[in-house]
């Protein structure tokens, strides 16, 4: 029954109480948003509690939207918030969680078989590096190229969501993927 | 920063993004692949953040498409409820979204309406209404519709033989004793007959509500009810 309903009236039911409603909603966009805030955070258990935190958020602020943008987009802002607050929290802490070598470390990656442990290692490296890139993005260029490829949303999509022209999506994905490129031919030496 | 990596002078460089994901139209795609094969600077762009995009994607296909996607739960009963969830205009508002709700609304306070008015022209036709040749209103149970056209058929009967008989004879006269008086009394006792005949025929006719009790009908009952004397009488026994 309310996997025929959309989002929009699956939030009008939700506003009127009915947490079943909510719970679909929760279905159906978990994953966009676990994706959402792995690519922000960079770690399982943070992009874990960060996703909970933003459902939580959005049951508790429902009734305050308009149905003026989609409820993606909204639920995206939440999640986008949810991780600033996150890694505000973690600086406060002084835990730097990209450049932390033991949480790194203590990371779950179960290699391919057929890779040889010197490979492994490497890449291991290598992610590393490419997560500390991304983290150090500025959180504009950072959210579109984790909304592109950890969400895999279209331009239209990304246009639609963050309320911007397509031609400053496109242009605004560009200089992010030049300045990480930039920053990954810097980093091995800084870490090195 | 951005300024610095924005220093390509071609006008493909935007357009390097959206083919590298094959979100460009054909005919642009078309035009993009032949400038690059003549741009060397669009090209090192190219490849510049192909790279850069392959390392993401490569970390996202390392890293996360592994991952399950938790189970996120809700806690509705820790969570406050939605601001105006449960409100009153909420459940007004809900209660008139269905199109039936008004029209059934209208009919209810329609039928109610008029179940009351009934009730209270009735209810008020029981006290006013006189019974047989007394004028005296007897407060008792409301009178049925059958019992009304019955009146109004004695009244008519009086207004008819009242009509037979002159003004100046017809006038009650301790006096002088008229027959038409004595027939007034024979239509009083056929009405009798006829109240007589109606209560055989077993139709639900109170007698205590045809006619004002006489003080000659007054019978005793004994009043076995306590009596405040018999309780000054107790508390002098036990003194």
């Amino acid at each position: 029954m309310l996997i025929n309903l959309t989002d929009e009236q699956l939030v009008e039911l939700a506003v009127s109480g009915d947490s079943e409603a909510f719970g679909e909603i929760v279905k159906r966009w978990e994953r966009k948003i676990f994706a959402l805030c792995f690519g922000m955070l960079g770690r399982e258990d943070d992009a874990r509690d960060a996703a909970q935190e933003t459902f939580i958020a959005a049951y508790r602020n429902i009734s305050n939207f308009r149905g003026e943008a989609k409820v993606s987009s909204w639920l995206h802002r939440i999640g986008v918030n949810q991780c600033l607050t996150t890694k505000r929290r973690a600086r406060t802490r002084s835990e730097e969680f990209l450049d932390d070598e033991s949480g790194a470390n203590e990371r779950i990656f179960v290699a391919p078989a057929h890779r040889s442990p010197a490979r492994t290692t490497e890449q291991t490296e290598r992610l590393t590096i490419v997560r500390q890139a991304v983290s150090s993005l500025p959180t504009d260029l950072r959210q579109v190229i984790v909304m592109k490829e950890f969400e895999e949303m279209t331009f239209q999509e990304i246009s639609e969501t963050l309320e911007l022209p397509l031609s400053t999506v496109k242009s605004r994905l560009y200089t992010a993927l030049r300045q990480l490129r930039m920053k990954l031919e810097r980093l091995p030496m800084e870490i090195g | 920063m951005r300024n610095e990596v924005n220093k390509s002078e071609c006008g493909f460089t935007t357009e390097l993004v959206p083919y590298m994901y094959g979100e460009l139209g054909s005919t642009e795609s078309g035009v993009l692949e032949s400038h690059l094969i003549e741009c060397g600077d669009c090209r090192d762009e190219f490849a510049a953040v192909s790279s850069a995009r392959y390392e993401v994607y490569d970390w996202k296909q390392i890293e996360f498409e592994p991952l399950t996607t938790p189970v996120f739960e809700i806690p509705y009963a820790g969570v406050p409820e939605p601001a105006g969830a449960y409100s009153w205009v909420n459940k007004v508002r809900a209660a008139f979204s269905n199109s039936w709700a008004v029209p059934s609304v209208a009919f209810a306070s329609v039928a109610l309406l008029s179940i009351f008015a009934a009730s209270f022209y009735f209810s008020g036709e029981s006290e006013t209404v006189p019974y047989l040749s007394s004028n005296v209103a007897v407060p008792g149970p409301s009178i049925s519709p059958i019992d009304l056209k019955r009146e109004v058929t004695v009244k008519n009967e009086d207004k008819a033989l009242s009509a037979l008989v002159p003004q100046s004879v017809a006038a009650p006269s301790s006096t002088r004793s008229t027959p038409k008086p004595r027939a007034r009394d024979a239509a009083a006792v056929k009405r009798q007959d006829n109240i007589r005949t109606t209560a055989v025929t077993g139709r639900p006719v109170p007698s205590t509500s045809r006619r004002a009790p006489t003080l000659n009908e007054f019978t005793e009952e004994e009043d076995t009810s306590l009596r405040l004397a018999q309780l000054f009488d107790d508390i002098d026994t036990k003194d």
